[in-house]
């Protein structure tokens, strides 16, 4: 072997497992994540070295099977079947060992070096447990490692034993056993499968998945012309559903479990009768039919505080820090002015102003969904919601995305990972923007003061936040029914028992969403900053002017921005818009709250903060109250700012979802407003 | 079902998609489950193979069990 030649290891197990601890033990700082082209699985990849050798190791997503339903698992499958890695380590929670082997059984057909770890041994001594390691190891045909990851046990080993395994390329050594009539059915199709230039695939693999009617293997198997092996399969499976009522795809699950105990039967005692003893009475509380939801709603509550409350130090923070900058490399700008000064000062320090003052919020809300999670309590949450979000066509885990929407998108859109199906991902992720953010809120309290008497203020914010939710729910909806259509993906789902969650791993936790955060959005939202600013300054005027508001206004309707307002104006007209207007929400594309400064300046009021006053009386002087609604209402529904499409982008996979998202809601917006400001109008109300 | 009550799993009326996702979280005909609790419109918690699983309303309604001889619908 050359010394430099990696090896691959791809980490595979249960949702809930621990993989992800096993894998930052094995991996330690050295990760990469990313995604699964065109899919929105992440793609995590680390490495450690082994007496010079790079060892790889990738973490697969977390499933319960290789059948291949969700995108979860195909990832998973498609990886080992096409990459072969050099070993899979499948991590099995031992504390909850019948359900957790059941990967495995499909992972020993697979043909490829295996070790199994168990992991939270410790759970499963105190459950009351016995496991004869060697036997259970013996029986399965396996290497296993006990382990516990959250404490650092059995890593060194897993190391040894998963190299040794890769490097001798040791296969599982025993059969998963189906008994009769299935053994038989499936030798005779393991027979005919043989030589048949499957590129590298286990042929009882191949058998067992095309009894189970696997809709891939059997596409793979039409490719090869084999059409023979096709009959006979349909042959077989008609045969056992008529003598067993069931189909083949239940009686080899049944089986499978059947292998699984009858092992566990001879190699773990149970010696104590007491599990889920103490979730259990918690859970008589947080899951009760009444007490359930306010627990709930105070937990979201709590998380909604901690993500924008505490996370508003550190961005007013950041943002007076990167002031601080801009100004004391303005102060020692050694190239004399120019265009490259306040290139770097506004374009470039601003930009990257622009995308820092997330990672607060970002990195305390993973923060707290990680202790949420880890605890277990996330999987009451979805189980007292469900009913709930049910009706809006979304899943128990659209809840906590909604509502950091409230706080800001771009976290939202990120907190989406939770949710299992791809359409219900994609839904929520879609109308994660019509729930008004913070950025929204300071547009609304400029506008609506200017034009709504105090006794109006509150009631015109309340129905500006319902219309919002409103138009959620109904395009949630719309979306399940037309290009998202698909039953909804059955909610199924492991109840975890109580633990106490660590501190590092929800910090680690929270440091790689941040990470991950300034790698997919960050740049781009730098670039799209950089180019906004450009937008704004040029081109600039020949001689130079006077720095006062005046000048200031002449200088931004001569700007490029400006010009696009002017050039929107007959396309905004309906909406009652004139170009300054349209020149503002230009710039709110950069984020929303921009829409505010961009009308001080064009109103020659100068920056918001000093005049909202002055501001709100020139608004008061040229726009009527419907076109203020009109404007109000546009914010709201329209145009996600540019960190939203670059997060979605980056979440979503691809651009396609990004720009619809954007296209989308802008029209949306557009129909719906127009409509107010000509049916206003109409009735009067325009002047 | 009522809380605390055991049955066993005799049959779940699903498509191949379902049949092996439930399989998957250890729901197979011949199981023995125990209902732990639920309401009659939303979803419910079982017992199974030492684990615990929430069931969707849907979900659980595919699922045939047998009670002391007696089959009906789960919950």
């Amino acid at each position: 072997m050359k010394p430099d030649a990696a090896l691959r290891i791809a980490l595979a197990g249960n949702p809930n497992s621990g993989k992800s601890t096993i894998f930052n033990a094995l991996t330690g700082e050295h990760q990469h994540i990313g995604n699964y082209p065109g899919v929105t699985v992440e793609r995590k990849e680390g490495w450690f070295s082994d007496a010079g050798v790079r060892v790889v190791v990738v973490d697969l997503p977390g499933t319960y099977t290789l059948a291949a339903h969700s995108e979860d698992e195909k990832v998973a499958r498609d990886y080992l079947v096409h990459e072969h890695p050099d070993v899979v380590v499948d991590v099995v929670d031992a504390s909850n060992l019948e359900r957790s082997l059941y990967l495995a059984t499909e992972l020993i057909e697979l043909g490829l070096p295996l070790v199994l770890v168990f992991n939270k041994s410790d759970l499963a001594e105190a459950a009351g447990y016995e496991i004869d390691i060697a036997k259970l190891s013996g029986l399965l045909g396996v290497p296993i490692v006990p382990a516990v990851a959250t404490k650092g046990r059995g890593i060194e080993e897993l190391r040894r034993v998963a190299l040794e395994t890769a490097r001798t390329h040791r296969l599982p050594q025993r059969r998963v056993k189906y008994g009769e009539p299935l053994d038989a059915d499936l030798d005779l199709l393991e027979k005919k499968l043989q030589g048949g230039g499957q590129g590298g695939i286990s042929e009882r693999w191949l058998a067992v998945k095309l009894l189970e009617g696997d809709e891939d293997t059997r596409a793979f198997l039409e490719k090869q012309r084999a059409a023979e092996i096709l009959r006979e399969t349909d042959h077989i499976a008609a045969r056992l559903r008529r003598n067993y009522r069931d189909g083949p795809e239940v009686l080899i699950a049944e089986r499978r479990y059947g292998f699984i105990s009858g092992a566990c039967q001879d190699a773990v005692r149970v010696s104590v009768e007491r599990r889920h003893n103490f979730s259990d009475q918690v859970d008589a509380v947080m899951t009760h039919p009444v007490l359930g939801i306010p627990i709930f709603l105070g937990m979201m509550f709590l998380l909604f505080k901690m993500t924008f409350l505490i996370g508003d130090w550190p961005v007013t923070r950041l943002e007076s820090l990167f002031g601080m900058l801009a100004g004391f490399i303005g102060r020692h700008w050694p190239l004399g002015e120019g265009m490259l000064k306040s290139l770097v000062l506004d374009g470039v320090i601003g930009g990257v102003g622009n995308v820092v003052v997330f990672l607060p919020n970002i990195m305390l809300l993973f923060l707290g969904i990680s202790i949420l999670e880890d605890s277990g309590y996330m999987a009451r949450g979805a189980f007292v919601m469900d009913r709930l979000m049910h009706r809006m066509g979304l899943h128990g885990r659209s809840f906590i995305p909604l509502l950091i929407g409230f706080g800001c998108s771009v976290p939202a859109i990120m907190a989406t990972r939770s949710i299992e199906g791809r359409r219900e991902r994609l839904t929520t992720m879609f109308v994660v923007p019509l729930v008004s953010c913070s950025a929204r809120l300071a547009v609304y309290t400029l506008i609506i003061p200017a034009f709504f008497s105090g006794r109006w203020q509150a009631p015109v914010l309340w129905v500006l936040y319902l219309i919002g939710i409103g138009f959620a729910v109904v395009l949630a909806r719309l979306l399940r029914r037309t290009i998202l259509r698909g039953e909804s993906t059955e909610f199924v789902m492991e109840l975890p028992p109580y633990r106490l969650p660590t501190l590092r791993g929800a910090l680690f936790h929270a440091w790689r969403r941040g990470w991950y955060f300034l790698k997919k959005a960050g740049t781009l939202i730098l670039g799209v900053s950089v180019v906004m600013w450009v937008l704004s300054a040029y081109p600039r005027p020949s001689r130079p002017q006077e720095d006062n508001p005046q000048s200031q206004g002449a200088r931004v309707e001569q700007s490029y921005i400006g010009r696009i307002g002017h050039a929107l104006e007959p396309v905004l007209r309906p909406m009652g818009f004139d170009w300054r207007i349209g020149t503002a929400l230009t710039g709110a594309f950069v984020a929303k709250e921009v829409f505010i400064a961009q009308l001080g300046v064009v109103f020659a009021v100068g920056e918001y903060g000093s005049s909202a006053v002055a501001l709100r009386r020139q608004l008061r002087d040229n726009y009527s109250p419907l076109v203020a609604v009109c404007i109000l209402l546009f914010i709201l529904i329209s145009m996600p700012c540019m960190a939203t499409v670059a997060v979605m982008r980056a979440e979503s996979g691809s651009w396609g979802w990004a720009l619809f998202q954007l296209g989308g809601l802008t029209l949306l917006a557009y129909g719906v407003t127009t409509v107010v400001y000509q049916v206003g109008s109409f009735l009067g109300l325009g002047t | 079902m009522k809380p605390g009550e055991r049955a066993r799993v005799v049959g779940i009326r699903a498509g191949r998609g379902l049949v092996e996702r439930l399989s998957a979280m250890g729901i197979t005909p011949g199981v023995m489950i125990r209902f732990v609790r639920g309401s009659q419109r939303g979803p419910v918690i079982v017992d199974l193979r030492g684990g615990r699983v929430i069931l969707g309303r849907g979900m659980a309604e595919r699922i045939e069990v047998e009670q002391q001889g007696e089959r009906t619908r789960e919950a």
